[in-house]
C-alpha cells in the first residue's frame, strides 16, 4: 500500500465534506432544505446536550444488542437443527421462506399490539430482522461442511451428538459468523426504522424529532451518527471474528 | 502370522445404483503388518472397498474380520487417512491429533504429549501450533497420519493420502510413510493409482477392475526398501500392471 492509498479514505471524506460544504455555502440549496455539514454539526452540538446524545446512543445500541442476541441465538440454533436434521428443515423450510421476504418494519403494526409501544416491540422487529440471515447462513453453513470432513470424524468414532457439537458445529463457523454480520446490519437497519416510527429515544427518534422541530441540521447530524455508529460496531463485530473464527479460516 | 484383516465374499451395491455391483464378491487376507497396495483406475471401487474396512458402510454380502472380529462400525483400532483437506480446520496441528487420542479415552495431558510425540515422529517438531491452513499440502497429509497413528489402530487405511500433491513432494512422502512405517509396524491397506507409488511402497500390490470391482492381478515385492524406481525387476512389474490395467479400459 502506498501513502496515497492508506490516506485514500480520508481523502475521500474530506471531499465529500468539502464539496457539500461548498455547495451548501455557494446558495445551492436552500439551506433549510440542505444545511451545510458544519451547520448540521453545530446544530446538534449546541443544542443537544452530550449527555443526551449520548442516552440516544445507548439507546439504540441497548435495543439492538437486545434484538441481535435474540435473533442470532434463535438463528444458529434452529439454523444449525435445520441444517442437520432434514426433518427439521423440512418442517421449517416453508414457513421460513413465507416468513423470510416480509420486510420487518411490515409487523410494526402488529408488534405494537403484541407487545405495546416500549422497548419490546422494537427488539422484536430487530430479532426479526437478525434471525433471519443468520438461520439461513447457519443452515446453509450446516450443510455445506465437507463429506471428507464428516466421513474422518466417523473414521475415529465419533458420531451422534458429539459429532454434531465437536466437528459439525465448528466446521460451520465461517458461515456462521458471515450471518451474524449480515444479521448484525439488518436489525441495525430495521432499530433505526422502528425509532423512526414510534419511539421516545434513540436514534431513528432523534433524526424524526428534528425535523418535527424544523432542525433540519440536527436530522442530517442524526442520519450520519447512525452511519457512524453503525459502521464502529460492526468494525467490532468483524474484529471479534477476526481474532476466533479468522484465526483459523481465511474469509 | 495371525491374519490381521480377512474378507470373504464381500459384496456392495448401492441403492439407486443401477448395473453390476461396485464390489463382486472380493476375499482378500492380508496378514500382520503387511503393506498392501490396490491400485486402479477412478471408480473401480477401491474407496468403497477402504471404507467397508472401515466399517464406514455395511457390506451387502459377505464378511469382514479385522483381528479375528467382525466389522460393525468404524472404531476399534482402525485408523484412515485421506486424500486432502479432512483434517479440521479449526483446530491445530497439536489439536487435531490429541482430538484422535481423547476420542479414544486418553486423558488430556497424556493426549497433548502423545500428540508432541506424533508431531516429532512425522517431521513436524514445532509446528503443532499452526492451523490447517498454514501448513503445506504436504505437512498436512503428515499431520493426518498423525492423527490416524493417534488411534492407536492395528491397521491404517489410506485412500490417496499423497493424490493431490506435486511429485516431488509425494516422492518424499513416501519415503516419509516407510520411515514412520518402519518405526511403528502396522498393516497398511493404501490406495492409489500411481503405479510407481505401489511399487516403491508395497510387500503387495492388488490390482483391480471396476463393475463389478474384483482383483485382477496380484503380485509380491520381496525387494527391499528403500526401492530405486531403475531397478529391473520393479520396472519389469511396471509393464506387466500398465499392460493389466490398460486390457481393462
Ligand atoms: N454412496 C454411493 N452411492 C452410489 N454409488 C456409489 C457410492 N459410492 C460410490 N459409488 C459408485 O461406486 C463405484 C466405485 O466408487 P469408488 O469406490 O469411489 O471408486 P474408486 O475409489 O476406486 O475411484 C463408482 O461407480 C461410484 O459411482
Ligand atoms: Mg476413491
Amino acid at each position: 500500500m502506498t501513502r496515497l492509498e492508506r490516506h485514500a479514505g480520508t481523502i475521500g471524506v474530506v471531499a465529500f465534506l468539502l464539496l457539500w460544504e461548498t455547495a451548501a455555502r455557494l446558495g445551492w440549496r436552500n439551506p433549510a432544505i440542505m444545511p451545510a455539514p458544519s451547520e448540521a454539526a453545530l446544530a446538534a452540538l449546541t443544542t443537544i446536550p452530550p449527555g443526551v446524545l449520548a442516552a440516544h446512543v445507548a439507546t439504540s445500541l441497548g435495543r439492538v444488542l437486545a434484538g441481535f442476541a435474540l435473533g442470532a441465538a434463535a438463528g444458529v440454533a434452529l439454523g444449525i437443527a435445520a441444517g442437520w436434521y432434514r426433518p427439521v428443515a423440512l418442517v421449517c423450510r416453508p414457513v421460513v421462506e413465507i416468513l423470510r421476504p416480509i420486510p420487518p418494519l411490515a409487523w410494526i403494526p402488529v408488534a405494537i399490539v403484541w407487545f405495546g409501544l416500549g422497548e419490546p416491540s422494537k427488539i422484536f422487529v430487530i430479532f426479526l430482522g437478525t434471525f433471519f440471515p443468520v438461520f439461513t447462513a447457519a443452515a446453509r453453513g450446516m450443510a455445506s461442511i465437507p463429506p471428507v470432513i464428516l466421513r474422518a470424524a466417523r473414521s475415529m468414532d465419533v458420531d451422534g451428538l458429539r459429532l454434531l457439537a465437536k466437528v459439525a458445529v465448528p466446521a460451520a463457523m465461517p458461515d456462521i459468523a458471515t450471518g451474524l454480520r449480515i444479521g448484525f446490519g439488518l436489525g441495525f437497519g430495521v432499530l433505526v426504522a422502528a425509532e423512526l416510527i414510534a419511539a421516545e429515544r434513540g436514534m431513528g427518534h432523534l433524526v424524526m424529532e428534528a425535523r418535527q422541530l424544523g432542525q433540519l441540521g440536527i436530522s442530517v447530524f442524526g442520519i450520519f451518527l447512525i452511519g457512524i455508529v453503525n459502521l464502529v460496531a460492526d468494525h467490532q463485530l468483524a474484529a471479534a471474528i477476526r481474532r476466533t473464527v479468522g484465526r483459523w479460516h481465511r474469509f | 502370522m495371525a491374519a490381521a484383516i480377512e474378507i470373504s465374499g464381500l459384496a456392495k451395491s448401492f441403492a439407486h445404483d443401477p448395473g453390476p455391483p461396485v464390489l463382486g464378491a472380493v476375499d482378500l487376507g492380508i496378514e500382520e503388518n503387511e503393506f498392501v497396495v490396490l491400485l486402479g483406475r477412478s471408480g473401480c471401487g477401491k474407496t468403497t472397498l477402504l471404507n467397508l474396512v472401515a466399517g464406514l458402510e455395511t457390506p451387502s454380502a459377505g464378511r469382514i474380520l479385522v483381528g479375528g472380529t467382525p466389522v460393525t462400525g468404524p472404531g476399534g483400532g482402525k485408523g484412515m487417512v485421506f486424500q486432502q483437506g479432512a483434517l479440521f480446520p479449526w483446530l491445530t496441528a497439536r489439536r487435531n491429533i490429541a482430538f484422535a487420542a481423547r476420542n479414544r479415552g486418553v486423558a488430556s495431558a497424556e493426549a497433548d504429549r502423545l500428540a508432541d510425540e506424533l508431531l516429532a515422529l512425522v517431521g513436524l517438531a514445532g509446528a503443532g501450533h499452526k492451523y490447517p491452513f498454514e501448513l503445506s499440502g504436504g505437512m498436512q497429509q503428515r499431520v493426518a497420519i498423525a492423527r490416524a497413528l493417534a488411534l492407536d489402530p492395528k491397521i491404517l487405511l489410506m485412500d490417496e493420502p499423497f493424490g493431490a500433491l506435486d511429485e516431488i513432494t509425494r516422492n518424499e512422502m513416501q519415503d516419509e510413510l516407510l520411515r514412520v512405517w518402519a518405526q511403528r509396524r502396522k498393516t497398511v491397506v493404501f490406495v492409489t493409482h500411481s503405479i510407481w507409488e505401489g511399487l516403491i511402497l508395497a510387500d503387495r500390490i492388488l490390482v483391480m477392475a471396476p463393475r463389478p470391482g474384483r482383483f485382477v492381478l496380484e503380485r509380491r515385492i520381496d525387494l527391499p526398501r528403500p526401492r530405486r524406481r531403475s531397478d529391473p525387476a520393479l520396472i519389469a512389474l511396471y509393464d506387466e500392471i500398465w499392460a493389466c490395467l490398460r486390457g481393462d479400459a
